[in-house]
């Protein structure tokens, strides 16, 4: 099937009901008047909330939208914050410059590892596999050169101004995270419905049959990682310019990568606003949790306690993530068959009928039964 | 030979041994399910935190202490599995995969509420079984741990090809459909599997305790060495699996002894990502490509 027709049977990717841009509205305003209504930890806490909403939605471009599912993204994270660490702390560069190759060695790194998997015969896992003991080869690395600072890390020195990045006021940091969220949304939404997001959603739905349409399955994959990989050296870049000081423990640590993974599920993956939302919501959770009063370390281990817990019920009760089920938007491709045959069944029996715009419920009633 | 290569070199290939129990463990796993159980290194941290409860702090003796680990754990794996796992059995292996990983972080913070997160061990001298090979000097519980991995990869692999649980479960993993048009009930097959793969994972962490600090993030490592493994070895074949590991415990201590003991980790998965690289090069040249699950396990 050419593009052009797929393009003409997909419905809008977002299937928000209708006066969802007032919504949008409300939320953007909201979003840009919260450093007025509070300018201290409530903004330091939607900050970092927001960064977790722009890595999940970085993770979800390879990991949601091509399939490539990654337990290491936290490699191209850290390797964001080193490159900043290296360039600024190190060198005594620009960290403008540090952000650029911060970027750019994390696209670099994609690059290796994408080659390096979708050239060779690998199946799904040992990518998986390659990208989550290519991030622990890093930190462990890292922990012993003295170049980068060992395992007790790099610490910026602080110097506010415009040049240095670094500032007094950390609500810069907040619109600069809001600004990187919005820049993933948009990016997310442009794939969802350019050429290249539908040629990627076709590799993860059946590659095989994605590359006999004449797709170039590898080439695909390979840019839908070098894009998310830059994204979260960005992430990184900016992590590490905010907090002023990182370990490789902390930012090579598996925990951002399951962050990532657990956002996007959570959101809706393959999805344009899920991720963002799923990151969102679990880092506002776990930040909340780990501040409750429950004496030393223990809210911290119950906070990241909750990314499991929240792994499990989202894969077992909503394997579609949270937007998808409540507010709509729409996902392509092939679904968890039983989870499907559930939710259709419960749509059916409450008489909703789908909007006019929107053909899903035929199509893909018709995939399951075709399976 | 100088003493501190023939040191490393002995010592790397006891714990290889009992890389390869976990490893074994693992695959039985990944070759019923076809799941990858990212909870499994936990399983031999499960196994580690008990021994210490039951030998070092309760005082029961090894020879107790150690069969006790080996059921806790293994009801341990089936009662996670049948709280993950099974809910949803029949969904996509990457699903099922992503719920055990979530498993690993629970389990992770929960020794970790109880136990704390510095690294603690076990003190056991066994004077009897200490070994002397050359000019290397191998500690008593060393020599335990790998004798003990040895017996039990034997048993594990006799149970699996000459009893009737073993070819329900080898059945199964050669083909769930077919086994389960003979009779075979897939769902009891993958809690026996999670049951024999912890059991397994839990005599490890019982064994290795006393020579190896255990916190709870040493869990994870564990899932990755022996995902890498049986990656490169595949799931049908024990001496496969058995040499990958030797050739870890091997490649470790000798890191350990020559380079640094901080670059160690770093050596040993890239040294794994490079055989995994070059296994699955020769498999693309040879077009004998999925060696996972193509036979029975061993």
């Amino acid at each position: 099937m050419n593009v052009e027709i797929m393009k003409a049977v997909e419905p809008r990717a977002v299937g928000l009901h209708k006066g969802r841009w007032i919504l949008k509205l409300a939320l953007f305003a909201g979003a840009v008047l919260l450093p007025l209504w509070n300018d201290g930890a409530a903004v330091d806490v939607v900050t970092l909330a927001l960064l977790y909403g722009f890595l999940a939605a970085a993770w979800n471009l390879a990991g949601g939208m091509a399939g490539q599912i990654s337990l290491g993204h936290a490699a191209f994270f850290g390797l964001g914050a080193y490159g900043v660490g290296i360039f600024y702390v190190q060198l005594g560069l620009s960290p403008y410059l540090g952000v650029l190759a911060a970027v750019l060695i994390a696209c670099a790194a994609g690059a290796l590892l994408g080659a390096l998997s979708f050239w060779l015969p690998f199946s799904g896992y040992t990518f998986l596999l390659l990208t989550l003991a290519f991030a622990e080869l890093l930190r462990a690395a890292v922990r012993t050169f003295e170049t980068f600072g060992g395992s007790t890390g790099l610490m910026f020195p602080f110097h506010p101004g415009v040049a240095t990045l670094q500032f007094r006021n950390t609500t810069v940091y907040y619109f600069i995270a809001l600004a990187m969220t919005i820049l993933a949304i948009a990016i997310g939404k442009k794939m969802r419905s350019s050429t290249f997001g539908l040629h990627a959603e076709a590799v993860r739905d059946d590659e095989g049959a994605a590359a006999a349409l004449g797709i170039q399955s590898r080439r695909v994959k390979l840019l839908a990682l070098i894009v998310s990989a830059g994204l979260t050296g960005l992430g990184g870049a900016l992590y590490a310019v905010m907090f002023s000081f990182i370990t490789p423990d902390q930012v090579f640590s598996i925990d951002f990568s399951v962050a990532m993974l657990a956002g996007a599920l959570i959101g809706g993956i393959g999805t344009a606003w899920g991720p963002v939302v799923g990151g969102i919501v679990m880092s506002l959770l776990t930040q909340g949790m780990a501040r409750l009063p429950l004496g030393s370390g223990v809210g911290a281990d119950i906070a990241v306690m909750l990314y499991g817990l929240a792994l499990i019920l989202i894969v077992q009760r909503l394997p579609r993530g949270i937007m998808p089920n409540l507010l709509g938007e729409h996902v392509r491709g092939r679904l968890e068959g039983a989870a499907l045959l559930r939710w259709l069944s419960r749509r059916q029996s409450r008489g909703v009928r789908a909007p006019a715009d929107t053909d899903v419920e035929v199509r893909d009633r018709a995939k399951v039964k075709g399976r | 030979m100088t003493q501190a290569l023939q040191q490393a070199l002995a010592t790397g290939v006891l714990l290889g041994f009992v890389y390869a129990l976990v490893a074994l463990g693992f695959a039985i796993t990944f070759g019923v399910m076809r799941i990858a159980n990212f909870a499994h290194g936990q399983f031999v941290v499960a196994g580690m935190y008990l021994m210490i409860v039951l030998h070092q702090q309760i005082g029961m003796p090894v020879i107790i202490a150690i069969p006790l680990c080996v059921l806790i754990v293994a009801a341990i794996g089936m009662g996670f599995e049948w709280l993950t796992v099974e809910p949803i059995a029949g969904y996509s292996h990457y699903m099922q995969m992503i719920v055990t990983l979530g498993g690993l972080i629970i389990l992770q913070q929960i020794s970790s509420l109880i136990f704390g997160t510095a690294p603690m061990g076990v003190d056991l001298t066994l004077p009897a079984l200490n070994l002397r090979i050359g000019q290397a000097f191998i500690s008593g519980p060393r020599v335990l741990a790998a004798l003990v991995s040895l017996g039990a990869i034997t048993a594990v692999l006799l149970v699996l090809r000459r009893t009737f649980f073993g070819r329900a479960v080898r059945s199964v993993a050669d083909s769930r459909a077919s086994a389960q048009l003979m009779g075979v009930n897939p769902l009891k097959v993958n809690l026996a599997a999670f049951g024999v793969g912890a059991g397994c994972a839990g005599l490890a962490g019982a064994l290795i305790v006393p020579f190896i600090f255990v916190s709870p993030e040493t869990g994870l490592g564990l899932t990755v060495k022996s995902f890498i493994v049986v990656m490169i070895a595949g799931v049908a074949s024990m001496p496969r699996i058995l040499l990958v590991s030797l050739s870890l415990g091997t490649i470790e201590a000798l890191s350990g002894a020559y380079l640094s003991l901080s670059l160690t980790p770093a050596i040993v998965y890239g040294s794994l990502i490079v055989l995994l690289v070059l296994m699955m090069m020769r498999q693309h040249r040879t077009g004998n490509l999925v060696s996972l699950g193509e036979r029975d396990i061993a």
